[in-house]
């Protein structure tokens, strides 16, 4: 990036956030905060730092409140569970992309609308349960609860649904131990999960639409999101060990065009793929510790085409998470390495892999920290690597799915402590800055792609404010 | 004679506890409540009869309102999950719900951030397990809870 180009970034970051500083203040738009959803926060009758320190990283808190089934409720609202978020933002990479970011956008600099959801999410039937159906048929309707989000995305201009999942949850005693149990049917495996060292809810919890990112992923690190239905059960026994186990099948491609997906080129799993989380956690004083292994193991037809055989992907996850809280500091730590077998038997035949079998794996750091609920940043370390296929990684000259770097972020959360203006409380804003440096992108450390592009050109500065309410 | 009979039952009180003091010591136990939503104890065990002295420490840093911690020892035979239920609509009230109040042996109100509160009672005569719980919303179900074992 020339001093020139900077100074411009410099100066359209600053107009984004005054921008956005304007529109949040002018009241026109009730005001801001969270996928820490603020229908959860009138539900429960608390703020978002109840369930979330640096949202949407979940704290002990948090984490029972997903386990029950986002059904616990003390608030006494008796508003719909509805809430949104805006996250309007700037994206600048160190080098332009020819041609356009993306279709209507600038080669570089570009201000997007990078997602505004609406969120239906706390019990199904939110406060009408009662009036619905009496006390005694409400205290078992009070057990379901959701998590839908149907989401406008700026970038490719197109409204599509989100992460959604129904839950039910109840609570037992087995040999005398405390267990929160339930079930659940969602669209996208790991988003069920309480802990944000798997992919769904992993660090970073927003990121540009418009900087281009690593070509290798593992299927179980958004693989699959909203493409497929999935049906899971969980047990909590004495907050100590958490079991689950669910089973995933990709949905049908006119259901998943009237949902805004596209199911071009999907990765498809045409029986039943099984997802499994196990996880230790325990609690000493102000601290809390996970340890875990999650997976998926998938037979799969590549780009949905069944004419050669099916694939097969099976990924170990292993994840750790470590959180505590002393006085205003507030610091979570994060780690997660995924490994991946693909065995091609359908690709290599159809020329899109060129080995029988492949190895892929990922890794990522990262320390999160809040201060006074207001002041935070991150700093994330993140490394793909794995065999290399010249066919496979297509974009890559060298064949190879290498790629590492850091993310730097910095945020500030300014009505995270108190809540919302009082007309509004349960909003909140975040106004983050955050920075991607790459090492190594899709393979090489300089002209990744044989066409003189380097792994730093996509280097990226992405500012952002992101509204809930 | 009103005031000889006031001052005598009065010394028979003072030797009764006095009695039972001889017999069984006051048992003292400091509790901590986090913001992991747990107590330090979850097992305190009392002859019956006993007197005991509670005392809660909030060494949490969150605010009240998020991540307040009080201490209820419940009678025998309530269940605490229903006490909690009827806590978590009862902000008013502290999350003790004066509806409720018949169930309660001995409680400490709610506490903040670095706050600590006391309270002094005598351990129920009938052996048996006496559950005890935090009733702000959702920390029983968490784990902040724990048993009084009078034997
Ligand atoms: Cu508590």
């Amino acid at each position: 990036m020339s001093k020139k180009d900077l100074n411009r970034s410099l100066r359209l970051a600053l107009i984004a956030v005054a921008c956005s500083l304007a529109f949040f203040g002018s009241g026109l738009f009730a005001p801001p905060a969270a996928q820490a959803v603020p229908s959860f926060a009138r539900q429960t009758g608390m703020n978002c730092i109840a369930c979330h320190t640096d949202f949407f990283l979940l704290n002990e808190y948090g984490r029972n409140f997903k386990l029950s089934g986002y059904t616990f409720a003390a608030g006494g609202s008796n508003l719909p569970p509805i809430s949104f978020m805006v996250q309007p933002s700037f994206t600048q990479t160190g080098r332009g992309i020819e041609g356009g970011a993306a279709p209507r956008f600038a080669a570089n600099s570009n201000f997007a609308l990078t997602q505004a959801s609406a969120f239906y999410a706390g019990r199904l039937f939110g406060p009408y349960a009662e009036p619905l159906f009496g006390a005694s048929a409400a205290a078992i309707m009070n057990k379901f609860g959701t998590f839908i989000q149907v989401t406008y995305d700026g970038v490719a201009n197109r409204f599509h649904w989100d992460n959604v999942e129904f839950r039910f949850a109840d609570t037992a005693t087995m040999f005398g131990k405390p267990v929160t149990y339930g079930f659940y049917l969602n669209n996208n495996p790991g988003m069920s999960d309480l802990w944000n060292t798997t992919p769904v809810w992993g660090f970073p919890f927003s990121k540009s639409g418009l900087a281009p990112t690593p070509a290798a992923a593992t299927l179980v690190n958004g693989g699959l999101s909203q493409q497929v239905g999935g049906v899971g059960g969980y047990m909590m026994i004495a907050n100590t060990i958490y079991l689950e186990l669910a089973a995933y099948h990709t949905l049908s491609t006119p259901f998943q065009y009237a949902m805004g997906i596209d199911p071009t080129g999907q990765t498809q799993i045409p029986g039943a793929a099984p997802y499994w989380r196990l996880a230790y956690t325990k609690t000493v004083g102000n601290s809390s510790y996970m340890v875990g292994l999650f997976g998926l193991a998938a037979h799969t037809y590549p780009g949905r085409d069944n004419s050669a055989g099916r694939d097969k992907i099976v990924d170990f996850g292993f994840d750790a998470q470590y959180q505590t809280s002393i006085d205003k500091h507030d610091i979570t730590v994060l780690l997660s390495g995924i490994y991946e077998k693909q065995t091609w038997n359908a690709s290599q035949q159809l020329g899109l892999a060129s080995n029988p079998s492949d190895r892929l794996y990922e890794v990522k750091a990262t320390v999160d920290y809040l201060y006074d609920k207001t002041y935070g940043g991150a700093i994330s370390y993140f490394a793909v690597n794995g065999s290399r296929d010249p066919l496979l990684y297509s974009g890559s000259a060298s064949g190879l799915p290498t790629s590492n770097g850091l993310i730097l972020q910095a945020n500030y959360i300014p009505f995270n402590k108190k809540g919302g203006p009082a007309f509004w409380p349960k909003s909140n804003l975040k106004l983050s800055v955050q920075y991607i440096i790459y090492n190594r992108f899709d393979g090489a450390h300089t002209n990744f792609d044989g066409a003189g592009r380097n792994a730093r050109d996509n280097n990226t500065l992405y500012l952002e404010a992101w509204f809930a309410f | 004679m009103k005031t000889k009979t006031f001052l005598l039952s009065s010394l028979l009180l003072l030797g009764t506890a006095l009695n039972l003091n001889a017999a069984e010591p006051v048992k003292r136990v400091t509790i901590s409540g986090y913001d992991t939503m747990k107590f330090s104890v979850t097992t305190i065990e009392v002859k019956p009869g006993q007197p005991i002295i509670v005392e809660l420490k909030n060494e949490g840093s969150m605010p009240k309102d998020a991540m307040g911690h009080n201490w209820i020892l419940l009678k025998a035979g309530a269940d605490p999950l229903a006490y909690v239920a009827a806590a978590a609509n009862a902000k008013a009230e502290n999350y003790q719900p004066k509806a409720m109040a018949n169930r309660v042996i001995a409680s400490i109100g709610l506490l903040g951030p670095k706050e600590h509160g006391v309270t002094s009672f005598t351990a129920p005569k009938e052996p048996g397990t006496y559950h005890y719980v935090c009733s702000f919303p959702a920390h029983t179900q968490a784990g902040m809870r724990g048993t009084l074992v009078v034997k």
